[in-house]
């Protein structure tokens, strides 16, 4: 080989990317020109230097830190999941508590109806025993006289309940996770 | 006369640790299948086992220790939220860094308006200034020197050049792996390799020549 080698065919050759013919050539040519050796003992060198680069080290605390995200990660996704689940129910209760109400203050359910309702529920149960028939006759004067109320009211709870256990759920969650996980 | 015995670097130091290699990557996907199974907390052994390399790859990329940290952190998050994606098809670690790398692009491409060249002018620059034929770097410098030197020149590289470099011989991956984290053809990691390692010897040169002048 007369022409000197390029930095990339020295490259080569030393990574090993060379066939062998040209291996052979390359190493016929480095033995007799001192140019090339040169530059072949330099790339070497900025070889030698790169492979010695220094390393970085994290300690254990970088693998605690990344666990704690996860775990906490899992907890709010929990959280998440039921509140997602429990969502649609929540939003039935409000739903239902804001109908209730426009109906009672815009006059559209009067205790008459509920009464309706009451004596239906009656002839339903009047095979039952006399106990029993008194005890749902009681309660179902109960209902005629506040029903609007007792549904409206007992949304809102059953709403707010449902909100509050899931926030529940969401706290207990985080310390059971702090607590035993880390 | 014999010619002159030089060390081939990929044919024999990679392939003399292919063995353990393989034993390492079956080790990864042994921990992931335990991590799928629900054993969460076997993912804390692949954190161990790659956040150093990993945090060498990012301070290198982002400059900066405590970004890299926080990019390393959010690698590996990253890479346990989307672990399913994980198909097994490539090595673990080539997966994760390709993740790290795409969060430390996005990073270091915020910094800055216009994306880096992989400079030209400044190559054409350093070969007017050094003729490469005539000076031999390590005739003239200390081996420690050539070390220092090379380390803080990396970080000078264009990012993709660094990049490919910082992967080949700081991670030890095969052309085939810098391609996959890079998501560039196998040629251009070639490229990138030659012009980064050119580009550092240039540098070195330019850097012995000042010194030289000085003295």
């Amino acid at each position: 080989m007369s022409r000197h080698l390029s930095g990339n065919e020295i490259q080569d050759y030393l990574d090993g990317g060379l066939t062998s013919d040209a291996r052979a050539e390359a190493e016929q040519h480095l033995y007799t020109c001192r140019q090339c050796r040169s530059l072949q003992s330099s790339l070497t060198e900025v070889d030698r230097a790169l492979k010695s680069l220094p390393r970085e080290q994290l300690d254990a605390r970088f693998t605690r830190s990344v666990m704690s995200r996860l775990t906490a990660g899992q907890a709010d996704s929990l959280s998440f999941k039921i509140l997602e689940k429990l969502a649609y129910v929540f939003a039935l209760f409000v739903v239902l508590a804001v109908l209730l109400a426009a109906f009672i203050f815009s006059g559209v359910i009067d205790a008459r109806q509920v009464s309706d309702g009451q004596s239906r529920i009656q002839e339903f149960l009047s095979g039952s025993t006399s106990q029993m028939k008194s005890q749902v006759a009681a309660f179902s004067n109960l209902l005629a006289e506040y029903a609007p109320f007792v549904f409206g009211v007992g949304s809102l709870c059953m709403a707010g309940t449902i909100f509050a256990v899931v926030a529940l759920l969401a706290v207990l969650d985080r310390f059971l996770v702090r607590r035993f996980v880390h | 006369m014999k010619p002159p015995v030089v060390r081939c670097r990929q044919n024999c130091s990679r392939q003399g640790s292919l063995n353990t290699e393989k034993r390492l990557t079956d080790l990864d996907l042994q921990i992931i299948e335990m991590v799928r199974s629900g054993n969460s907390r076997a993912f804390s052994v692949l954190v161990d086992r790659h956040k150093d390399q990993a945090m060498t790859l990012a301070v290198r990329l982002v400059g900066e220790r405590g970004e890299a940290e926080e990019l390393v952190q959010d690698a590996f998050v990253n890479a346990y939220r989307n672990l399913e994606q994980f198909r097994g098809d490539a090595k673990f670690s080539t997966w994760f860094y390709r993740i790290l790398y795409n969060l430390c692009m996005t990073r270091v491409t915020r910094r800055k308006a216009k994306p880096e060249s992989l400079d030209d002018g400044e190559e054409n620059l350093l070969r007017t200034l050094v003729n490469e034929d005539e000076i031999s770097i390590q005739e003239r410098m200390e081996q420690q020197e050539i070390h220092r030197l090379v380390s803080s020149e990396v970080g000078n590289l264009p990012e993709k050049l660094r990049t490919a470099i910082l992967l080949f011989y700081v991670q030890e991956m095969s052309y085939e792996e810098v391609s996959a984290v890079m998501n560039v053809p196998l040629g251009s990691v070639k490229t990138y390799l030659h012009r980064g390692r050119h580009l550092l010897r240039q540098r070195l040169l330019v850097r012995l020549k000042e010194e030289v002048t000085a003295v």
